[in-house]
């Protein structure tokens, strides 16, 4: 075999592997394609569940106090945003009840996990820590609560006014997207 | 001699040729078969999650005294009253979970059945591996009769019915494989007309 032929044979084995490279490549990213929409389905199936949960509570605190008589000064609104001393997620905390309005829900940090031992490490920060069976990632689920203006419904206030805007956000550690969803509840009198 | 050598080495070269063609070929035919399971069982999942969630929600329906919707309430079986189809006429219509289906490779593979009015019951989705039911009343908490439930967790789980080649070890043998696979928890669905009472 002279130096022609063997500079031949080079070039097809570089071309061979250039090509092998490039569908290892796709076959790589139509599965990161595919794990994302399962993360994505899982990821707004715990979102939805939990900005429903929030829809179904009281616009604020006092809303429930029959105490107030009037409810068309907004300054008797909850400020800051959050829950109160005795309350947790669904009364998970010992000697605590569950959320009794929307914006309780400010601040709130759920980790959902498999039963897996990989997944037995506790998350810094979260509230609370829910074992799922089955689930196959961690999920963590993150909720903020805020005041809005019907103008700027985008925008946040810190003025009281009679809507409030839940945003949940989910991320994952095998997931490199962040899924946000918003939702705005209205009171109206 | 050189020429014995070139035959050799020609040998040598086109045997890895051949052998890197036959993995290439192989892992293109384990991811394709990866993403028609993954995109089966992302499909069939939205699919059934959006038909329960539609029939869920008109749970109580029509119905005169919504306190009587639901009539059977176990973790994976419910039956529950409403005006499905909005002629008038209270329907009731059940959804459960078959028995395990042999004929697949994966042995957890069920049928989630969708029955209307007591009729033939219809296949709503084949590859279903977990369908749980959780009943909660409005404060959150274990009802203690039918008429208190307000709220209902859905857990559903969709697995293909064959195993599929893993994306980094693409080297496998099949027992190692896993089931394409697809999650959902909606932790909080409930009917509006079952809320009309009390």
């Amino acid at each position: 075999m002279n130096l022609g032929q063997m500079m031949l044979v080079v070039a097809a084995l570089s071309l061979l592997g250039v090509i092998i490279l490039n569908a290892n490549s796709g076959i790589l990213e139509t599965s990161e394609v595919q794990n994302m929409s399962e993360f994505g389905i899982t990821a707004v199936s715990l979102a939805t569940s939990l900005i429903e949960e929030a829809m179904g509570k009281f616009y604020d605190a006092a809303i429930e106090d029959s105490n107030y008589t009037s409810l068309s000064d907004s300054t008797v609104l909850t400020w800051p945003l959050g829950p109160g001393g005795m309350e947790s997620y669904r009364g998970m905390k010992v000697g605590t009840q569950d959320f009794n309005d929307f914006d309780d829900f400010n601040n709130l940090f759920l980790v959902y996990k498999s039963s897996v031992a990989a997944d037995s490490t506790a998350t810094p920060g979260s509230s609370h820590e829910i074992i799922v069976p089955g689930i196959r990632a961690k999920y963590f689920v993150k909720a903020s609560v805020n005041y809005v203006r019907l103008g700027t419904l985008d925008g946040t206030t810190t003025t009281k006014t009679w809507q409030k805007k839940i945003t949940v956000t989910v991320s994952s550690p095998t997931s490199r997207d962040t899924l946000a969803f918003p939702a705005i509840m209205s009171y109206w009198n | 001699m050189t020429v014995f050598l070139d035959l050799i080495g020609s040998v040598v070269i086109a045997s890895f040729v051949i052998l890197l063609g036959l993995r290439l070929n192989q892992g293109i035919t384990g991811s394709s078969n990866a993403s028609k399971a993954n995109l089966n069982v992302q499909e069939s999942m939205v699919d059934i999650v959006r038909t329960i969630e539609y029939d869920f929600r008109k749970i109580g329906y029509n119905l005169k005294d919504p306190k009587t919707a639901i009539a059977v309430a176990d973790s994976d079986h419910i039956r529950y009253r409403a005006d499905i189809d909005r002629d008038g006429v209270i329907d009731s219509v059940d959804w459960f979970l078959g028995p395990k289906l042999t004929s697949f490779a994966n042995p957890n593979v069920r049928v989630l059945y969708r029955q209307v009015n007591g009729g033939t019951p219809v296949g709503a989705a084949l590859g279903v591996t977990d369908f749980k039911l959780k009943y909660l009343n409005q404060d959150g908490g274990v009802p203690i009769s039918l008429n208190q439930i307000w709220i209902i967790e859905t857990t559903l789980k969709v697995e293909s019915p064959y195993k599929v080649q893993d994306q980094i070890i693409t080297d496998q043998s099949y027992e190692n494989m896993g089931y394409a696979a697809a999650f959902w928890r909606q932790t909080r669905l409930a009917s509006r007309n079952i809320k009309r009472h009390g």
